[in-house]
C-alpha cells in the first residue's frame, strides 16, 4: 500500500502538465466555444503516447492522466482516448472515440467522433462513423454532441464486454475526480476573494461545511478510483469508484453553483465548464442508481451470503 | 502508488480470521451486543488477554516495552479484522492505542514499570476524563480542580459523558492546577485511580445503551503527586499528542459494511433482494464503507510515512460516520418496524451507532472545519 506517487508516476504527470500548459486553458485556448472538440490538444496527448499500454502507461497512471487533463476542462473525450479505448481495444482506433450507453439518443463528441464504442446484449461494438452525416443536437451540458451516422458495426470478442464495462466505469471516475478538481478550485478561489457583510464569503461556516462534506465525496471517489485502476477494474471496484464519483459530482453540482452565486452562471465564471460535463457524465452513465445496481449485483449476487470483505 | 497488501500482511488476515472464528462464541459477531453491557465488557476483558498472550493486544508498542513494532498497515489488518467481528477488545483502545504510549513517552520509570505491563496484559480498562459539562468540543474550558497538598492533589469537579467509568480501574484525568490568560495552560494530567475515596461514578440515562454515559464526581479527592504523568500545568500539549496517535482513529466501517452485508442476506432471506430500489440502498451504504475505507487508508499511508498534519484523519472520520448513518437509515426503511424491536438490527445501527456516530470521540461540526480550514484552506471563522 502507498498513496504517494513514485518518481516515474511523478515524471508522466510532470509530462502531461507540459503539454496542457502548451495547449489548454487561460488564452491558450484555441476554442472558439466552450462546447467544441479541443482538437489540437488531443491530437498532442495522442503524440506524446498517453495511452493505457503504451510507453508503458498503466492503468492507474492512465487514469491519473485522466484526471490531470480533466480539471483543466480540456473539451476532448479524455478517458475513451487515454484509458478505456485502449484497454477494452488493445489496438489503434480512430479518433475521437465517443463511449454510448445507447443507440440513436445524443452523443458526446459525437459530432466529431470517427469511431464509438457501445456495449449491446452482453456484447460490445465498435462502430465506424461518418461526422459528415452525424445530426447535430443542441446541447448546454456536453460538447459537439450529435447523433451518430454509423457506416460499419463490429461485434467484439465476448471478453471484450465486461472490459468495456468495467473499464467505463473507472474512465468516468478519474475523469469526474479530475472535474471536481477543477471545479472546486474554481469555485475556492472566488469563496477565498469574494466578501460579504465584511469577510470573506468562504469563512462563513454554513459554507464551509458544505464544501467539507463535499470534499469527503470528492476525495473518497478519488482513492476509490485510483485502486480500482491499479486494481485492474474488477467489478465491484469499479462499479463502487464510479458510483462514489458519481455520489460526488451529484453533490458538487448544487453545492458549488450554489456557493458561487449568480456570478457562478455566467460565461465568464467558467464553473459550468467543470459542472456541466459532470452532469452529462452522470447521464451518460444512466444515473446513480445503475451504478447503484451494479455494486449490488458485483457484491451479493457472487458472494457467499453473510459474507465479509 | 500502488494498492497491494503485502503477503505478509495477507497471511496475517488468514491467521487472525481463522483465530477469531475459532475463539468468538458462536453468534457473537451477528449478535450486536451493546459495547456498555456489563456482560460484553466482563467477556472483553478475558478476551483481550487472550489477544495479548498472541502478542496481538499491543503489537504497534516497542520491544522494550514488549511490542514487535508492527506497522500501522499490519495494525490495520488486526483492526480491520477485529471491528468487522464484534469488537471483541471492547474498552481495550484507549489504553493500548493513545494512554500506554503516552505513558511510555512522559510517564516516571515507576509508573512505565506499574501500568504499561498491565496494559499489554490487557489487565486493565481505562476510561477518559476529559469532558465536563461546560467543556465539550471546547476541551480547554474544563475546570475540575487540582490543588497541591503536600504529596497529593486535592481534586474537586465533575467529568461527564465518561464511557466504561463503571468497569475502569483507572481514569486518564484532566484537571485544572493553575488559571491564566491562555486556557490551555495550568491543565495537568492525573493517572487517577478510579478506587481512591470521593470519587463517585453515576449512570447517565441514555436512550443509546444501558450504561453508556457517565457522571463522574471528584469530591476530595486526594490523589498522591506520584500520580501526576508530565509536568503541573504541561497537560495540553501531552493530551494533543495522545489523540494524535488516535488519527487514524476506528476501523468501525468493517463493522458497518459486515452490517451493510447481512442487511443484504436479510433482503434475500425476505424476498426483498430483486426490488431495485433495495438494491440501490444497500449499494449506497456499500459505497460509503468503502470512501471511509480508501480514506482511512489514507491516514495511515501518512502515519506510515511519519505525517502527522492536514485534514486526512477529519475526512475519514466524517466519512464513517456517514457510513454509519447510511447503513442506519437503510436498516430502518428496509425493516421497519420488525426491525426497530429491542435489539434487532435497525434498532442497533440506527440506535446505538448512527446516532452516536458524529457526536463520540469528536463531534461532525469540529471535523468539517478542520477540512474547511486544513484540507481546503478556507478562511479562519471569526
Amino acid at each position: 500500500m502507498d498513496f504517494e506517487l513514485d518518481a516515474p508516476q511523478n515524471a508522466i504527470l510532470d509530462g502531461i502538465d507540459g503539454v496542457l500548459r502548451r495547449h489548454a486553458g487561460g488564452d491558450k485556448r484555441q476554442l472558439p466555444g466552450d462546447t467544441d472538440y479541443d482538437s489540437a490538444l488531443d491530437d498532442a496527448i495522442a503524440q506524446a503516447g498517453y495511452r493505457a499500454g503504451e510507453s508503458e502507461l498503466s492503468p492507474l497512471e492512465a487514469a491519473l492522466v485522466v484526471m490531470r487533463v480533466a480539471r483543466t476542462g480540456a473539451s476532448i473525450p479524455v478517458a475513451a482516448h487515454i484509458l478505456v479505448g485502449p484497454l477494452v481495444l488493445g489496438r489503434p482506433f480512430a479518433r475521437p472515440l465517443a463511449l454510448l450507453g445507447e443507440r440513436g439518443t445524443p452523443v458526446r463528441f459525437g459530432a466529431v467522433a470517427r469511431s464509438g464504442l457501445i456495449l449491446e446484449a452482453d456484447r460490445a461494438h465498435l462502430l465506424t462513423l461518418d461526422p459528415a452525416g452525424c445530426r447535430p443536437v443542441r446541447h448546454a451540458w456536453s460538447p459537439a454532441t450529435a447523433r451518430l451516422s454509423i457506416v460499419d458495426d463490429e461485434v467484439l470478442d465476448a471478453g471484450c464486454a465486461e472490459r468495456f464495462r468495467d473499464w467505463w466505469q473507472v474512465g468516468i471516475a478519474a475523469e469526474a475526480v479530475g472535474l471536481l478538481d477543477g471545479a472546486l478550485a474554481r469555485t475556492l478561489d472566488h469563496l477565498r476573494s469574494r466578501e460579504q457583510f465584511g469577510r470573506p464569503i468562504g469563512s462563513f461556516q454554513a459554507v464551509q461545511h458544505r464544501l467539507a462534506e463535499l470534499s469527503v465525496a470528492h476525495e473518497g471517489a478519488r482513492w476509490l478510483t485510483c485502486e480500482a485502476a491499479w486494481l485492474g477494474a474488477p467489478p465491484l471496484a469499479a462499479a463502487t469508484a464510479c458510483a462514489a464519483a458519481m455520489t460526488a459530482a451529484e453533490q458538487a453540482v448544487g453545492e458549488l453553483h450554489q456557493v458561487s452565486g449568480a456570478t457562478g452562471l455566467t460565461n465568464e465564471y467558467g464553473l459550468h465548464r467543470f459542472t456541466f460535463p459532470l452532469v452529462a457524465l452522470r447521464a451518460e452513465t444512466g444515473g446513480l442508481g445503475v451504478q447503484h445496481r451494479r455494486v449490488a449485483a458485483a457484491r451479493w449476487s457472487r458472494m457467499p451470503e453473510g459474507a465479509m470483505r | 502508488m500502488e494498492f497491494a497488501w503485502s503477503e505478509e500482511d495477507r497471511s496475517f488476515r488468514r491467521e487472525l480470521r481463522e483465530f477469531l472464528a475459532a475463539t468468538l462464541p458462536p453468534g457473537w459477531v451477528e449478535r450486536e451486543a451493546d459495547p456498555s453491557e456489563s456482560e460484553h465488557v466482563a467477556f472483553s476483558r478475558q478476551y483481550a488477554k487472550r489477544l495479548a498472550e498472541r502478542g496481538w493486544l499491543t503489537p504497534h508498542w516497542p520491544r522494550e516495552y514488549g511490542g514487535q513494532e508492527a506497522t500501522p498497515w499490519r495494525m490495520t489488518v488486526l483492526a480491520e479484522e477485529l471491528w468487522a467481528h464484534g469488537e471483541p477488545r471492547g474498552p481495550q483502545y484507549m489504553n493500548v492505542n493513545w494512554i500506554g504510549p503516552t505513558i511510555m513517552a512522559h510517564g516516571s520509570d515507576e509508573q512505565k514499570r506499574y501500568h504499561l505491563p498491565r496494559i499489554a496484559g490487557g489487565d486493565v480498562i481505562w476510561c477518559q476524563g476529559f469532558s465536563e459539562p461546560n467543556a465539550g468540543s471546547d476541551l480547554t474550558a474544563l475546570s475540575t480542580k487540582a490543588v497541591r497538598d503536600g504529596d497529593v492533589y486535592v481534586v474537586n469537579g465533575q467529568k461527564i459523558w465518561t464511557s466504561y467509568a463503571n468497569e475502569a480501574e483507572f481514569c486518564f484525568l484532566l484537571v485544572r492546577t493553575g488559571v491564566s490568560g491562555d486556557p490551555r495552560e495550568g491543565i495537568t494530567i492525573l493517572l487517577t485511580p478510579m478506587g481512591l475515596p470521593g470519587i463517585e461514578v453515576r449512570d447517565i440515562g441514555a436512550v443509546v445503551g444501558e450504561h453508556a454515559f457517565h457522571e463522574v464526581f471528584f469530591s476530595d479527592v486526594r490523589v498522591p503527586v506520584d500520580c501526576r504523568l508530565g509536568d503541573e500545568g504541561r497537560g495540553w500539549d501531552l493530551v494533543r499528542t495522545a489523540l494524535s496517535r488516535e488519527r487514524v482513529g476506528s476501523r468501525r466501517y468493517t463493522r458497518t459494511g459486515a452490517t451493510v452485508d447481512r442487511t443484504a442476506s436479510w433482503a434475500r432471506d425476505h424476498d426483498r433482494f430483486d426490488d431495485s430500489s433495495v438494491q440501490e440502498r444497500l449499494a449506497e451504504a456499500w459505497v460509503a464503507c468503502e470512501v471511509a475505507r480508501v480514506l482511512s487508508y489514507k491516514v495511515v499511508d501518512e502515519v506510515a510515512r511519519g505525517e502527522t498534519r492536514g485534514a486526512s484523519a477529519s475526512l475519514a472520520r466524517v466519512a464513517a460516520t456517514r457510513a454509519d448513518q447510511a447503513a442506519g437509515n437503510l436498516c430502518v426503511d428496509l425493516m421497519g418496524v420488525e426491525g426497530l424491536a429491542a435489539g434487532g438490527s435497525a434498532d442497533v445501527q440506527y440506535r446505538r451507532l448512527a446516532l452516536v456516530a458524529g457526536i463520540a470521540a469528536g463531534a461532525t461540526e469540529v471535523q468539517l472545519d478542520l477540512i474547511a480550514r486544513g484540507g481546503l484552506r478556507l478562511p479562519r471563522q471569526r
